[in-house]
């Protein structure tokens, strides 16, 4: 069934029961948001995640192609909790802090978003891993990219 | 809170699937074995406190920002990406 919800991202977001992403726990700080979309941000490889029952929203991008190196081990606990049968169903994010100014925005690589995108479930899984940082930068350089309220 | 003395090697159970048991003692540290069904997450709490601290603040930031700053910063992140 199609529905829509009011977004100050977008305006009103239409969107189908079936792309709801369903998170038993909620995140860490919003332990009542339970159903997000996965929306990917047009003209570039990223991705925003939007809460169904509020308009809360969250930066997300894929760190394997932003961070050489990076490298997961997904816990068995996420695997069981997620369904995960098969590692081709799994998408995994780092949600993005946006700080002013702006290249000092971070990426959390220590806890990502780990979802399965056949089942259409996610978690935020700690990897308990200490070689990633929770404050990763997110930037080399400064991007040619002003952020204020006032540009919105 | 509930607050229970416990010897080390006893133990406390919560519900039917999880066991909270003392190892050791020593000074002023704990060490503590959980024993929980695997679909429980068990975290540090400063941990998952600093994780919350994240999320807070990546919400916050998401409102200072529109749709076509986001394309911006994305685009941005990708070019740099391909000049390495």
């Amino acid at each position: 069934m199609t529905r829509s919800l009011q977004s100050s991202l977008y305006g009103e977001l239409e969107y189908n029961d079936q792309d709801v992403y369903h998170f038993e726990d909620g995140v860490p700080g919003f332990p009542h948001l339970r159903e997000f979309l996965l929306i990917t941000v047009e003209e570039s490889p990223f991705t925003v995640m939007h809460a169904i029952n509020e308009d809360t929203s969250f930066f997300l991008i894929n760190p394997f192609t932003r961070y050489e190196g990076y490298e997961v081990q997904i816990p068995n606990a996420a695997k069981k909790q997620l369904k995960i049968e098969n590692l081709e169903d799994v998408a995994l994010y780092s949600i993005v802090v946006l700080r002013e100014p702006l290249e000092d925005s971070t990426a959390n690589l220590a806890a990502p978003v780990i979802l399965n995108t056949k089942g259409k479930l996610g978690a935020q899984v700690s990897l308990d891993a200490p070689q990633f940082s929770i404050r990763t930068p997110l930037f080399e350089n400064i991007p040619q990219v002003s952020v204020g309220k006032e540009g919105k | 809170m509930l607050v229970l003395r416990r010897k080390v090697g006893e133990s406390i159970m919560i519900g039917e699937g999880i066991e909270i048991k003392v190892i050791a003692v020593q000074g002023d540290q704990v060490k503590i074995g959980i024993e929980a069904p695997q679909t429980v997450s068990v975290y540090r709490k400063e941990i998952y406190e600093a994780i919350q601290t994240e999320n807070l603040q990546a919400k916050e930031g998401m409102e200072k920002i529109n749709v076509d700053q986001l394309k911006k910063l994305g685009l941005s992140i990708a070019a740099q990406k391909n000049k390495k």
